[in-house]
């Protein structure tokens, strides 16, 4: 592979990204209890709207429940594919590198937007016949390409996380802070009437909230598209705000020396 | 009090503080702060009808967070400490380990539920539904009962994790468990029959039923107090095996580094 | 009755199918007062050895005691005689001060809170750390944090010391004074126990020297009888310019002299050859500086180095001795 391969060197990066959460994430790992937890997180949700508003709450936090458990992949654990390089010391191998730090971190990502996918799956077939009924479960099953979407954005916001916590320690802080915000605002138990005006001003402006109302509005038959459209282009400008931040920061680094901070 | 017994106080005070001040980190803020902030807010905002009762939502969304923080704090107690490099430290000094677990795991505790106790107080009262509190000497009995229900848990749950690679998967694999079986939350008579008994293992489940009765003004059941009373006992003795176990572990077959 | 008294220690590690003999019978004993250095090389079980008397690890074999006290069966008794310090860069709360670390352990040694937070404070002066007292421990230097170490092991005076490479990461200085430190210590009533690789510590500061080797102590003797193994007091190194002298015949030297020639070596490059030639001299005399300086070739000497005789050579040996299976 030659210096001006980069499309080779980026499916490189991917592969190594697989082997690496392979080594990190191993089956038996990941069944016995990162699949565990997300299923019974869906479930608990799901009692929950159950609980505050019967059984059209509890079809509602099912649904929502099993949008945002994606957010155990993609914007949990998938910071950590650039918060290594800052505890390993790589960070400035990559910027000597002939491809741009965001691209090798995005595509390295795949691997997390993929967990998250499974994630959802596993979620919907395995809780949702005793929860949601079969019905709504094919329903959401046919929805699967909008999770794959939500997947995407969601991981761009888990990548945007992961570039604000780049120069500060609280990267433990910051994911969780994004993961119970989205349960708060995005509307996944409770609907995004009862947050108010500011609070669904802020919830639109996060990945997941018009991915959910897309998947709610395909899975009751009603048109959807707007909101995947919104969905996408709400990921795409978190993702661009996190490419920005990592360039900046890449600047700040060789002009001042400074934001690399372990 | 004799000197040994005044230096034992002292080794369990200074544990405790040392501990509490080892929490000033943004992870202890999530889960001291934001998780019972979100689990109040979504409780009181997913409801559909006046009908459902959330005067107790913050109650159930702190002792949420208890629980939380004992896997998540208390559990890693010994795990932090050999990171650290400290446990042979511990270990070699006369204190012995046993009573700076107690300690650190006391201190860990109640720092939380400090924490948690103030975040889930204001939440509730800003959303209009503040934590009632009809009986304060029964529902402080309570609290203090929980606490110490989870300072133990959390000493079984450190020595266990010592003795796991998978502390950290364990550690999320046991959160929602509890969530649902503890009826902290949502009311375990919303679960299916079969599953009820399950949850007659979890002490917080007592908990929070002594809790929820003192808050709202009613008797406290004493079948609750007996129970609450027998499942913390069962989990010291277990924390007790646990934690000889992890210690043979580390002298006899050396296969623990202590540092 | 000695401090530290170790007698037939075994200690054996499973790994997989093998077991491994770390170590095998080891004897030793410690009185107060005395500073006693323990050598090996790495793997010897060094380690293994200052984690059983500290009671970390429990032997497989042998007994231990502290002040008279079983590490096994009364390990209670013996942490409150003994204090060992590991060294590196591990061991503390990061986030928190050096003195809070320092407060902290001292009550776990058997202070109370009030009487930590003094000796602490003494024991950081001591250290020369009472400028960082309050900072975290996880901005200081290696140094800093190794004289953090020193400082915490020395809170409160133990019967038994044991230092693992207690001037590792310091600077000549820090090193220098932690050496005064310790040498203090000979005479009083604390026995200690030092390992080292810089093998200068283990001369200056050492009454005794216990070298353990294939898991026994093979040699437990005062340094200049274990230098005495060298057969030498000094090697004699002379450079020199210009063609190679010959080297002396093999009888130039009586054996009354106490000189042994060893070799030498020409590097001829036209007008800038040079050479170097090596005497070991067995015990310094009249006799023997008279021999050697007849000795000395004529032409141009430019360097004449005298090294004395030193553990590294014994040590050397007694390396290579246990690579030979």
């Amino acid at each position: 592979m030659s210096s001006s391969d980069p499309a080779g060197a980026l499916a490189l990066a991917a592969r190594l990204s697989w082997l690496e959460y392979r080594a990190a994430y191993p089956w038996r790992i990941y069944l016995i209890s990162a699949l565990p937890r997300a299923l019974l997180q869906v479930l608990f949700f799901a009692y929950l709207g159950y609980f505050t508003g019967g059984h059209t709450g509890r079809t509602f936090a099912f649904v929502g429940a099993s949008a945002h458990v994606m957010l155990i992949a993609t914007v949990i654990k998938g910071p950590d594919v650039l918060l290594d390089e800052r505890v390993l010391g790589t960070l400035y191998r990559l910027r000597l590198g002939v491809l741009s730090v965001p691209a090798v971190i995005a595509v390295r990502w795949w691997v997390y937007a993929a967990e998250a996918i499974v994630d959802a799956m596993a979620v919907i077939v395995v809780v949702g016949p005793f929860v949601v009924g079969l019905d709504v479960v094919e329903r959401l099953l046919l929805a699967l390409p909008l999770f794959g979407l939500v997947a995407l954005t969601t991981s761009a916001l888990g990548l945007a996380v992961a570039a604000v916590s780049m120069t500060q320690r609280a990267d433990v802080l910051v994911t969780n802070l994004a993961n119970y915000a989205a349960l708060v605002v995005c509307g996944v138990v409770a609907p995004l009437s009862a947050l108010g005006t500011v609070g669904m001003g802020i919830g639109r402006a996060v990945p997941l909230t018009h991915g959910l109302l897309a998947i709610r509005a395909a899975i009751d038959g009603r048109p959807w598209v707007g909101e995947a459209l919104l969905e996408a282009a709400v990921g795409a400008a978190w993702a661009a705000s996190a490419v920005i931040v990592l360039l900046v920061q890449e600047w700040r680094a060789r002009a001042f020396g400074i934001g690399d901070r372990i | 009090m004799s000197p040994e017994r005044r230096w034992t106080v002292d080794v369990l005070l200074s544990s405790a503080l040392v501990q509490a001040r080892l929490m000033r980190s943004p992870v202890f803020v999530v889960l001291g702060v934001v998780q019972p902030a979100a689990f109040v807010l979504v409780t009181i905002l997913a409801r559909r009808s006046p009908a459902v009762d959330l005067s107790q939502a913050g109650l159930g969304a702190g002792l949420l967070s208890i629980w939380a923080a004992t896997v998540w704090q208390s559990g890693l107690i010994l795990r932090a400490e050999t990171w650290e490099g400290t446990l042979g430290p511990i270990v070699s000094r006369p204190a012995g380990l046993a009573v700076v677990l107690l300690g650190k795991s006391i201190g860990a505790t109640v720092r939380a539920a400090v924490f948690i106790g103030a975040t889930v107080a204001i939440v509730s009262a800003l959303l209009h539904h503040p934590i009632e509190v009809d009986r304060p000497l029964p529902l402080a009995a309570a609290l203090a009962a929980v606490l110490a229900s989870a300072t133990v848990l959390g000493m079984l749950l450190s020595s266990l994790f010592l003795v796991t690679r998978a502390a950290n998967r364990i550690a999320e694999a046991l959160m929602y468990p509890v969530f649902i079986l503890g009826g902290l939350l949502v009311p375990l008579r919303l679960l299916p029959h079969w599953i009820r008994p399950l949850a007659d293992a979890v002490s917080l489940r007592w908990g929070v039923d002594l809790m929820r009765a003192a808050s709202s003004g009613v008797a406290q059941p004493g079948r609750a107090w007996l129970w609450l009373g027998v499942t913390t006992a069962v989990y010291a003795v277990l924390a007790r095996v646990a934690f000889r176990r992890m210690l043979v572990r580390a002298r006899d077959v050396g296969s623990l580094e202590l540092f | 009755m000695a401090t530290l008294e170790v007698q037939a220690l075994s200690r054996d590690f499973r790994v997989g199918s093998t077991t491994l003999h770390v170590l095998r019978g080891v004897d030793l004993s410690i009185e107060r007062g005395s500073i006693v250095g323990l050598l090996g090389v790495n793997g010897a079980g060094k380690t293994t050895l200052l984690k059983i008397v500290s009671t970390l690890l429990l032997p497989t074999a042998g007994t231990v005691r502290v002040g008279g006290f079983d590490v096994v069966r009364e390990a209670r008794a013996a942490r409150r005689l003994l204090s060992v310090v590991f060294g590196g860069e591990r061991g503390f709360y990061g986030r928190l001060s050096a003195r809070e670390n320092a407060t902290f352990f001292a009550v776990l040694s058997g202070l109370t809170r009030r009487e930590a937070a003094k000796r602490a404070q003494e024991s950081l002066e001591r250290m020369g750390l009472a400028d960082a007292a309050d900072r975290p421990v996880e901005t200081f230097s290696r140094g800093m944090k190794q004289r953090l170490h020193l400082a915490v092991g020395l809170v409160r005076r133990p019967q038994l010391l044991m230092l693992d490479e207690p001037t590792i990461g310091l600077d000549p200085l820090e090193a220098q004074r932690l050496r005064e430190s310790i040498a203090e210590l000979r005479g009083s009533d604390v026995a200690v126990l030092l390992t080292s690789h810089y093998l200068g510590d283990i001369e200056r500061l050492c009454s005794r020297v216990a070298i353990l080797q294939r898991g026994r102590i093979t040699y437990d003797l005062p340094p200049e009888q274990l230098l005495a193994r060298t057969g030498a007091a000094a090697e004699i190194r002379l450079s020199g310019t210009g063609p190679a002298p010959r080297q002396p015949e093999g009888d130039r030297f009586a054996a009354s002299d106490g000189i042994r020639f060893l070799g030498h070596e020409a590097f001829p490059d036209g007008a800038a050859s040079s050479w170097t030639m090596s005497f070991e001299v067995k015990e310094w005399s009249a006799d023997a500086l008279r021999a050697l300086a007849a000795s000395w070739p004529a032409g141009e000497i430019t360097d004449v180095r005298v090294l004395p005789a030193s553990l590294e050579q014994v040590f050397a040996e007694l390396a290579a001795e246990e690579e030979t299976p």
